[in-house]
């Protein structure tokens, strides 16, 4: 393997694991409110949430690419803050793949907030426990698999991304240019021999992380599932 | 003290309930299945959002809609053992308890004499999924004490467990209110679990009160009403055991000479026992009974009499405690009783029921 693949190979995870991290993060209060969310509405907003799994990446890639143009507000508001021009930047494929990669860390873990219920909490509650010592000594503990469920399905999403990345991040190397987008470089220059060993890496990493992933939840999830 | 002034829209009615309690007691909460009983425990514990009006306790308020008060449930010196254990099920048994002793603020009480009180120390080596519904519930309990309450809500706390754990649980509850003076209110559709345990109780029907004062009044007026199967209530202090004839001899206002079987009485009950006599499990006869196999004869004065189909419904009393009597009409004509007559009740040894 090259040079620019391994540095494509780099930045992917990079990628990944930025966008993991800040999904974790902005997800987890996301998926909490849904989870206990009792508005008649609830369905729309999930449904606003589901909409990356359905839309063509191209649409918010093209919508993105709008909103990150410099002459955008989001653009013009981010060149002004950091001296940088936000589309065909990597911080501009990581906010288009936290859209792209957000129901697949929500999902997980609003199933997991559900089916945890509130009994556990209120019964903290009744024993001086605060909000969020509830949250980190009961919540986080019994769902536990689903955090981690969620991370790698984020995780492997973002580095299977292609058209949000094209659209908005163009294909720079070291800067934009991603795993898949090499993959789809090597094809268009026939060069199948190197197409080859960057999909079947993408495949068996991707699978290997699955699978180790399911491995590790199985026994763990059966007793949440016991909770209640 | 607590002093309840609510109101809470549940689905069927509205909760709507204004008392003062007694911190010092073991308050029960009758009802039947519905009547709102679990929702008001949850509206003192802060459960409830939608609750509006005012909770007190030592004058502390813990909701004033007026003046926007809402105090959140674990800021409240207020813990709870649901009908579920509800044990965490991530951490061992110790791990539960300590769990609740950690985020005590003035821990006073000692765990290991908790421990000890509560006989679990057996238990804490188990692991928690093999217990049974009468263990968790002691786990709760003594979770929920480490947490040291200045209220403890109980809320059918008794109802997955078998008859013997059930008295066993009461029998604790008794313990943990004498040592540890922590007032609790019990909830229970079973009017013998409120007899045996609490002192003063109220019934609710949907969403009102309807009866609040000291246990045995309240029952007897639940009686009264045709509410309950009538039964008589006594409090009877242990007077000495006949081990020869396997029973025990108890006393009613320290003369008054009862009787039962001694295999009735559970071990912690050593001084006191509450019992109970179904109505129709006593006889009335107008002379002296001098030949009888019958043991327990109290010599008591009618008050009332209410005759109903074939029956006759008779309360009558000895000194201050009132009975309920049913016998045939026929037997109530051919014996011509009437108000204010002295006769004497009479019932088997067996007939007096520990609660």
């Amino acid at each position: 393997m090259d040079h620019p693949d391994i540095s494509a190979l780099w930045l992917t995870l990079k990628l990944a694991a930025i966008t993991t991290l800040i999904l974790l993060i902005i997800c987890t209060p996301i998926a909490w409110w849904l989870a206990n969310l009792k508005s008649r509405a609830k369905f729309l907003i999930e449904a606003v949430i589901t909409l990356p799994l359905v839309l063509p990446p191209t649409v918010i890639g093209f919508y993105l690419l709008i909103a990150f143009a410099p002459n955008g507000n989001l653009g013009q508001t981010w060149q002004s803050l950091t001296g940088h021009q936000l589309a065909f930047s990597f911080s501009a494929i990581v906010i288009g793949s936290l859209f792209y990669s957000l129901p697949f860390v929500v999902q997980p873990l609003q199933r997991a907030f559900e089916q945890l219920g509130t009994e556990l909490l209120e019964a903290g509650a009744m024993l001086n426990a605060s909000k969020l010592d509830q949250f980190f000594t009961i919540v986080l503990p019994l769902t536990k698999p689903s955090f981690i469920t969620a991370a790698t399905l984020g995780f492997a999403h973002t580095i299977g991304e292609f058209g949000i990345v094209l659209m908005i991040g163009g294909n720079i190397p070291g800067e934009t240019r991603v795993l898949s987008l090499a993959l789809f470089d090597h094809v268009e220059a026939f060069e199948y021999q190197q197409a080859h060993t960057l999909a079947l890496s993408l495949l068996f990493g991707c699978f290997a992380l699955l699978s180790f992933v399911g491995f590790i939840n199985r026994k763990p999830t059966q007793q949440a599932v016991g909770v209640r | 003290m607590l002093t309840i002034d609510i109101s809470c829209q549940l689905t069927d009615f509205n909760l709507t309930i204004n008392t003062i309690i007694n911190s010092n007691a073991i308050t029960g909460i009758y009802g039947r299945s519905g009547a709102g009983k679990t929702s008001l425990l949850r509206a003192i514990a802060g459960f409830h959002q939608t609750t509006k009006g005012c909770i007190l306790f030592d004058d502390k308020p813990w909701l004033q809609s007026s003046g926007n008060i809402l105090i959140s449930p674990e800021n409240r010196p207020v813990s709870m053992v649901f009908q579920e254990a509800r044990l965490f099920p991530h951490l061992s048994i110790s791990q539960n308890l300590r769990y609740a002793q950690k985020r005590c603020k003035n821990s006073k009480i000692h765990y290991s004499n908790l421990v000890e009180t509560m006989g679990i120390k057996p238990l804490l080596a188990k692991d928690i999924n093999t217990l049974s519904g009468g263990e968790k519930q002691r786990i709760a309990l003594a979770r929920a004490i480490l947490a040291e309450p200045k209220l403890l809500l109980l809320d059918e706390p008794l109802s997955a467990l078998d008859t013997g754990s059930r008295k066993q649980f009461i029998g604790l509850l008794r313990e943990i209110h004498k040592i540890y003076k922590i007032s609790m209110l019990f909830i229970s559709h079973q009017i013998a679990e409120i007899e045996q345990l609490t002192d003063e109780m109220m019934v609710i029907e949907h969403g009102k009160m309807t009866h609040f004062g000291k246990t045995a009044d309240v029952i007897y007026a639940l009686s009264d009403l045709g509410d309950i199967k009538e039964q008589t209530s006594l409090d009877l202090l242990i007077n000495k055991s006949l081990p020869d004839f396997g029973i025990t001899e108890l006393l009613l206002f320290n003369d008054q000479k009862l009787y039962l079987p001694s295999h009735y009485i559970a071990e912690h009950q050593k001084t006191r026992v509450r019992c109970n006599v179904m109505s129709t499990d006593i006889s009335i006869s107008v002379t002296p009974p001098s030949s009888t196999s019958l043991m327990n004869v109290i010599p008591v004065v009618i008050n009332k009499i209410v005759k109903l189909h074939n029956k006759a419904k008779l309360q009558v009393s000895y000194q201050h405690q009132r009975f309920f009597v049913t016998i045939s009409l026929y037997s109530l004509l051919s014996l011509e009783l009437d108000i204010q007559q002295q006769v004497y009740i009479q019932f088997k040894a067996s007939a007096l029921k520990t609660i």
